[in-house]
């Protein structure tokens, strides 16, 4: 079975259909030694828009209780997921990040449903919702060999599985998933990001304050006349701009 | 504006591929901190880069290099064939009709939009020189982030073996087809637009 992991990879391109996609994860779990997945783009679940995927395997009630007590919307290793480009054990969640009290009570729940250790991978295309896929197991003792790059590697196709069916549904991630920005629109958005006001773009950006003010507001209203908190946290949600670009200078 | 180069350069004959080399060095070694030779301290250029290598790449009106591509072919020794070959579960693809992809190199100092155009435009030449060439398929050594964008391009492209960890980062050797549909297919997502490449090379000039 190993020996033939990576054509099991190729495959998930020929995909045509989202149960198709759902059984080629499950088997691809069970061969890496995993028992659980979860793949998904980082949208607000309980909205569920369509051009968002997510496709799973964990306990019914485990998804209950996540959605019900909003455990999804601080999620440790999603927050974890922002932190690096390559994939992570859930035991090194603790030297990526500063877990709260809430998050430890969420890492000791999942446990209980078979989620005691994993590894997911930060899947990110430029302008698409960021996404992690996430490999679960009550012990990693099952793990075959070459876990890890073939985990990763699934991640990566069955993202592109994920986005052709969106495509062929009519939904596509790449043309609705992000507000498209001109260039200037994205820099302003950068230094809204970095808590200037309109004054300090204009002249950050050699352009008059009316201008400045003009981009701010169309940057807004693509995102349906979002304040600017909101606005700077959607924006680095859905991959728009990065952590990298508010913090460098 | 795309230029294709023939055949690597000594330095200080081509400013164009000098640039190139000195990104390169940028992009590969100070910041991937990939173990790869440094010439005189400022070009990265390895044994791959001969006379047999083919080069795309974009400048400025001032011919200062934005980005380029580094198309090798794999019936001479290549990347692949030489240095990855424990990527591939059979034989490393090769011969005259496939051409073998690397170091692929952006500009650092492009913002992110321009990055993703002017990789649009460099993929189109690629597309475009591999058509007017008889090439059936590419070759390429890519980690996940490389190949997660090789994928959303719309490409059908396949591992050749099991991936491996290299550096901590997941890499595999993978092929990508290319025939008559592969613009129409790109240009579904946006990567594909017509280069206006127009191709002649030395060995085209002299039959000519």
């Amino acid at each position: 079975m190993q020996k033939n992991l990576y054509n099991q990879i190729n495959a998930f391109l020929d995909v045509r259909e989202p149960e198709e996609l759902q059984e080629r994860l499950e088997a691809a779990t069970r061969d890496l030694g995993f028992e659980h997945f979860a793949m998904g783009h980082h949208v607000d679940l309980r909205g569920s828009p369509e051009d968002a995927l997510r496709l799973t395997n964990y306990h019914p009630d485990w998804i209950e209780k996540s959605l019900a007590e909003r455990y999804y919307s601080n999620d440790p290793i999603h927050r974890a997921s922002t932190r690096t480009a390559t994939g992570f054990f859930w035991s090194q969640v603790e030297s990526m990040i500063r877990l709260s009290d809430r998050d430890r009570k969420i890492l000791e729940l999942a446990r209980q449903f078979g989620l005691g250790e994993g590894f997911t991978v930060p899947v990110h295309v430029p302008g698409e919702y960021r996404g992690t896929c996430s490999f679960g197991a009550q012990s990693l003792e099952r793990l075959t060999r070459d876990a890890l790059p073939l985990a990763t590697m699934i991640s990566t196709y069955a993202f592109e599985a994920g986005r052709r069916l969106l495509r062929r549904h009519g939904t596509d991630p790449l043309a609705t998933g992000v507000p498209v920005l001109t260039d200037r629109q994205r820099d302003a958005l950068v230094l809204i990001a970095r808590g200037k006001g309109d004054a300090e773009i204009a002249e950050l950006l050699g352009i008059s304050r009316p201008t400045a003010h003009e981009h701010v507001e169309n940057v807004r209203r693509l995102y349906g006349n979002a304040q600017r908190p909101f606005l700077i946290v959607r924006a680095l949600f859905d991959g728009q701009i990065s952590y990298e670009e508010v913090f460098r200078r | 504006m795309i230029q294709i180069f023939n055949g690597c350069q000594p330095a200080g004959s081509c400013p164009i591929l000098d640039d190139m080399h000195r990104v390169r060095k940028r992009v590969f070694v100070d910041i991937l901190k990939w173990n790869v030779p440094v010439i005189a301290g400022q070009y990265e250029r390895d044994e791959f880069d001969t006379r047999d290598a083919t080069y795309l790449v974009s400048a400025d009106a001032d011919g200062v290099h934005l980005g380029s591509f580094r198309l090798l072919r794999t019936d001479r020794p290549h990347l692949l064939g030489d240095r990855f070959a424990f990527l591939c579960d059979g034989a490393v693809p090769a011969g005259p009709d496939i051409l073998e992809i690397t170091r692929g190199c952006l500009s650092p100092d492009l913002r992110a939009a321009e990055r993703l155009r002017l990789r649009n435009r460099l993929i189109s030449a690629a597309i475009d020189y591999g058509l007017a060439h008889g090439i059936t398929a590419f070759t390429c050594v890519a980690d996940s982030g490389w190949l997660g964008q090789i994928l959303a391009m719309g490409w059908d492209c396949r591992l050749l073996g099991t991936p491996q960890m290299i550096d901590g980062v997941a890499t595999g050797a993978v092929q990508i087809q290319l025939d008559a549909d592969t613009p129409r297919i790109l240009a579904e997502t946006g990567t594909y637009n017509p280069s206006g490449l127009t191709i002649v090379d030395k060995a085209e000039a002299l039959a000519a």
